[in-house]
């Protein structure tokens, strides 16, 4: 995994990590706004950047779409424990 | 269903060599109190849970419990991997012999798992009380857990880890207020 690809992938973790954690907040409090927006913000920016990430490296998870049409890419890259 | 993304919910890399500190977190792999019980036990909770938004919690937080399952394994097996013959004669690692370099679902004196660490009473109350205690007892494990090593790649992962428990603690408590005032309300109205 190139420095690029591994600084992509430590923003995902970031951002999916905020997402984790807001989202059993907000489980038990439903009406917080600001919460929500904050959510909703993240969920935004990790969508673009799963996408990107699967398009310019490899798949992030199991329905993403393959860099090219030419090579199953599920198993191109590392799995997370061999780094 | 799930769909797995390939990716650890917090890095994990760890360099050194470590048989015996595998032998001892292996315990939040398979142990009582260890992940693998806390995804099964909250996962398997979903069916009867009172309300959506207590469905919703449950689903939520057992399948972070599997993200954290999965960071114990990756800790086991970084902590494993390059070991060598003394090293492992060393640490009496002898979980070679029935596994090789493979991970078992054991605790750290060898149990291996079983569903009696975990309940289902169909009932919300005693489900989220014994939820809130299963995160209390994780902690407690991480505590345990912290205080035999000093490599700071495997401390900074246990202290994020022990952190978790505090916060699923916390969401689950708010989950049993909120059950107890359904139940209050019904009895008013």
């Amino acid at each position: 995994m190139n420095a690029e690809q591994a600084a992509m992938l430590s923003n995902l973790q970031q951002i999916g990590l905020t997402m984790d954690d807001l989202r059993i907040y907000l489980d038990t409090h439903l009406y917080d706004d600001y919460a929500v927006a904050l959510f909703n913000k993240n969920a935004r920016d990790y969508a673009a950047l799963a996408r990107e990430y699967s398009r310019r490296f490899e798949p992030l998870n199991a329905t993403s779409e393959m860099p090219n049409d030419e090579e199953w890419a599920w198993g191109l890259g590392d799995f997370p424990w061999d780094f | 269903m799930w769909v797995y993304e390939k990716k650890l919910q917090y890095p994990v890399k760890i360099t050194n060599t470590n048989p015996r500190l595998a032998k001892q977190l292996i315990s939040q792999y398979g142990g009582p109190d260890g992940e693998l019980s806390a995804a099964l036990r909250y996962l398997n909770q979903r069916f009867t849970m009172p309300t959506n938004n207590t469905k919703g919690l449950v689903t939520d937080i057992g399948t972070e419990e599997l993200a954290h399952l999965e960071i114990i394994g990756t800790m086991v097996y970084q902590l494993t991997r390059d070991a060598d013959r003394e090293q492992i004669l060393e640490a009496g690692y002898d979980s070679v012999v029935d596994h090789g370099r493979g991970l078992f679902y054991v605790s750290a004196t060898g149990v291996p798992w079983t569903a009696t660490y975990i309940q289902a009473k169909d009932d919300p109350i005693a489900d989220l009380i014994e939820d809130m205690a299963a995160e209390q007892k994780a902690r407690a494990t991480y505590n345990h857990l912290m205080s035999l090593t000093d490599d700071p790649s495997v401390l900074d992962v246990l202290r994020f880890l022990r952190e978790r428990e505090i916060v699923h603690f916390q969401r689950f408590g708010e989950a049993l207020v909120q059950v107890q005032e359904n139940y209050a309300c019904k009895k008013v109205f």
